[in-house]
């Protein structure tokens, strides 16, 4: 059997046609609203991120 | 031993479990991706679960200079869920999973600025929503 490999999922043709427009939007979105949260943000994905707690309370 | 299990390995044809890429820089692991397929119609669903970090940046002190570190490990991750896609027919949507509140918080505002630059034709072919706790992306059709 062979696939056809070479435009992959309609997603991926919508995001390989514009790679790089994409790319830079989604760094700059991630940045901007890293800034729009402020000192929370230091929390994203660290182990402050309030997995813990909210573990804690399902717990509970 | 997970190389044995169905967590490991191409996308393409596996449904509704846990499956896990590395988000490496220069060889060295920094985090893994943890993604869920799923089917609608004809349609397949990518969801991005989780991204468990690497311990170096996980247990780093909150910095400016972390928080960069961890965003380009997100945003890395992100963009490499897209480019999988390449590997599932049918994949027509991605969805990013709020976890905490503070994530949720985080891709709402992702949503916010992407939401701008799609109005400005700056991502053709791809709608960005808020469903919920869900950050998602769809092919425009």
């Amino acid at each position: 059997m062979i696939i056809d490999m070479k435009r992959g999922s309609p997603l991926f043709a919508a995001f390989s046609d514009n790679r790089m427009a994409f790319e830079t939007a989604v760094k700059v979105a991630a940045d901007i609203s890293a800034k729009k949260m402020g000192a929370e943000a230091a929390s994203l994905f660290s182990l402050r991120d309030g997995r813990l707690s909210q573990a804690k309370q399902k717990a509970a | 031993m997970i190389e044995e299990g169905a967590s490991i390995g191409p996308l393409n044809g596996r449904l509704n479990v846990p499956i896990y890429y590395g988000v490496h820089d220069k060889g060295v692991l920094k985090a893994l991706v943890q993604m869920v397929q799923s089917q609608r119609g004809r349609d397949i669903w990518i969801k991005m679960t989780d991204l468990y970090m690497c311990p170096e940046i996980e247990l780093e002190v909150d910095t400016e200079a972390s928080t960069a570190d961890r965003l380009s490990v997100f945003t890395t991750a992100l963009l490499g869920v897209f480019a999988l896609t390449k590997q599932v027919d049918g994949a027509d949507t991605i969805k990013v999973y709020g976890r905490t509140e503070a994530l949720v918080t985080f891709l709402r505002g992702m949503h916010d600025a992407l939401a701008v630059f799609s109005s400005l034709g700056n991502m053709p072919g791809i709608n960005v929503s808020i469903e919920g706790r869900w950050l998602v992306f769809r092919t425009g059709k």
